[in-house]
């Protein structure tokens, strides 16, 4: 298998619809592409309970970007599996916040050696335990940039788009 | 917030494993760098792996978590499900569902209630008729109801608080085995009762009753507590007096299908299911030593219920203007009409720890966007 970065359901939803499309394409020449795990799709597909802006993921063409991500061989899925009971184990042990399909995207990235992209607390609390890599998204955006997939323009416009999420989220 | 469990190897099944693949204490040291006496302490329970060395065990012996651990938990919350019959409960549900009620605990300190105290609960819970009928007779006082008096979804959310329970309103679909669910955790001797707002107004209003049996009954599990949490949202809805009354007015009339359509008025002015009176109708008879009323011929009873669902409409529908309703209108009605301290304690929990989506995603079952867009409301 082509060696992958896995991105969580938080960086899936950072990063998709202002860097469309996002899957499946080198981060930077002859370097992995961005991943993300079939449960997440099968999620999005099944559309918003809430009404509002953030129902773009049932889309179509963002149905498209995140078909047949990731294609396992049996060893890598029992590996998946095994791997996921014991991180889910730990998860409830030390009450750490991840969701079910980010614990499934941490065991894909532990049975695959890859680099995991997650700006969760909790979620790279427990990828350290099991040294899985990890990236934040701004630094992916950097590797990105550099592997010249974006340009500074669009570097700039997510800034501002985050910026003004930020300050919404605090200040209400 | 952590919890303290006391893990142990299973040692035989490691053993086992460790003997078919003609693997020595030593080999196993050697491929996950650690020595002979670290595996041997590790088998012997005076030490236990730390989660990379443990996976790697795992993955080595080809063992899950279950099989390769013993994990010792009294304190584990209890956990209780609603499913329509016939619904399978998925891979995987009854371990998020685990996670779930864990990461609960992490809201008890920003709870509106003295969690230093018990909650008032039953002294000597057991499923009687004679006790369940005066449990919920009780109930019904507190709620200043008379015989007849419709017990309304106000009255049933307004009683919850004074148990150190918790409503949690969501979103579930009508996919069956996500009906409702029940934690309890005794650590904080709280509860956490999860709504789903996608249900039938009087499937609401019913589980909404059956959980404040659970509630006030925490010590009763398995078949025992759930026939009594049947039995007390029956007797809170309909009780005892108002059977009897229906019953000799029944008995008066000859033909069943007067019968059946005389209970489906009583049903639409208590806004409870014609199959929950028929039911409360068999157990007073049965108390009585009477012969039941017999309803279910030609399946009469069954086409009322049906009849009358028909015309029901969702629980969600009564509290939002238009479905699905925005992320900031679900937090703000539902802390108001189920008088809940849910979200409050959420927004608390966020600030103060700032944990992501995944604390919304995990608890409530939601998907990453509906998570985003809540976390953008709460956090």
């Amino acid at each position: 298998m082509k060696p992958v970065i896995l991105l969580d359901s938080s960086a899936y939803f950072r990063l998709a619809r202002p860097l469309h499309p996002l899957l499946k394409q080198a981060v930077e020449p002859g370097g992995p592409s961005l991943a993300t795990v079939a449960a997440l799709d099968q999620q999005c597909r099944r559309g918003a309970v809430f009404a509002g802006e953030h129902n773009w993921a049932a889309l179509p063409e963002y149905v498209a970007d995140r078909a047949r991500c990731l294609r396992l061989g049996a060893r890598e899925r029992r590996e998946v599996e095994i791997s996921m009971s014991y991180m889910q184990a730990a998860a409830l042990e030390q009450a750490l916040a991840v969701a079910p399909v980010d614990l499934l995207t941490l065991a894909h990235a532990w049975a695959l050696r890859a680099e995991l992209v997650s700006d969760e607390k909790d979620l790279q609390t427990l990828a350290r335990q099991y040294d899985v890599a990890l990236l934040s998204t701004s630094m992916l955006l950097v590797r990105l940039r550099r592997g010249g997939r974006i340009d500074e323009q669009q570097l700039r416009a997510m800034d501002v788009f985050w910026g003004e999420m930020v300050t919404r989220r605090f200040t209400g | 917030m952590g919890i303290q469990r006391d893990n142990r190897l299973n040692r035989e099944i490691a053993l086992e494993r460790m003997s078919a693949r003609g693997l020595s204490q030593a080999d196993v040291g050697r491929q996950l760098n650690v020595t002979r006496q670290t595996v041997s302490q590790w088998l012997h329970g005076e030490r236990f792996p730390r989660p990379d060395k443990l996976l790697r065990l795992g993955r080595l012996l080809e063992l899950t978590r279950d099989q390769l651990v013993h994990a010792d938990d009294d304190k584990s919350p209890v956990c209780m499900y609603r499913r329509k019959a016939g619904h399978r409960i998925p891979q995987g549900y009854l371990a998020e569902t685990q996670h779930r009620a864990r990461l609960l605990e992490l809201l008890v300190p920003h709870l509106p209630y003295d969690c230093m105290s018990r909650p008032p609960t039953l002294i000597d819970p057991r499923l009687d008729h004679d006790y369940v009928e005066k449990a919920a007779e009780r109930v019904r006082d507190l709620m200043g109801k008379g015989t007849e008096d419709p017990v309304e979804i106000a009255d049933l959310v307004g009683h919850y608080r004074q148990h150190h329970a918790v409503l949690v309103p969501v979103f579930w679909g009508d996919t069956g085995h996500e009906h409702g669910l029940h934690v309890y955790l005794p650590s904080s001797m709280t509860t956490w009762v999860y709504v789903n707002l996608m249900s039938s107004f009087h499937d609401f209003k019913f589980w909404l009753a059956h959980e404040l049996g659970h509630v006030k009954a925490p010590g009763l599990r398995e078949a025992e507590g759930e026939g009594f949490a049947d039995a007390f949202a029956g007797a809170l809805l309909l009780p005892g007096a108002a059977v009897a009354r229906l019953d000799n007015r029944l008995r008066r009339l000859t033909r069943t299908a007067s019968q059946v359509a005389c209970l489906h008025e009583s049903a639409r002015r208590l806004a409870i299911s014609p199959l929950t009176i028929y039911y409360r109708l068999a157990v007073h008879a049965r108390a009585c030593g009477h012969e039941p009323l017999r309803l279910d011929q030609d399946q009469l009873i069954f086409r009322a219920t049906s009849a009358f669902r028909q015309k029901d409409r969702l629980a969600a529908q009564d509290y939002f203007t238009s479905l699905p309703p925005g992320a900031e209108e679900y937090v703000a009605t539902t802390t108001t009409a189920l008088a809940t301290p849910f979200f409050r304690a959420v927004r608390a929990h966020l600030r103060q720890t700032g944990q992501g989506t995944g604390f919304l995603q995990s608890v409530l079952q939601l998907s990453a966007g509906d998570a985003q867009a809540l976390y953008e409301v709460l956090g």
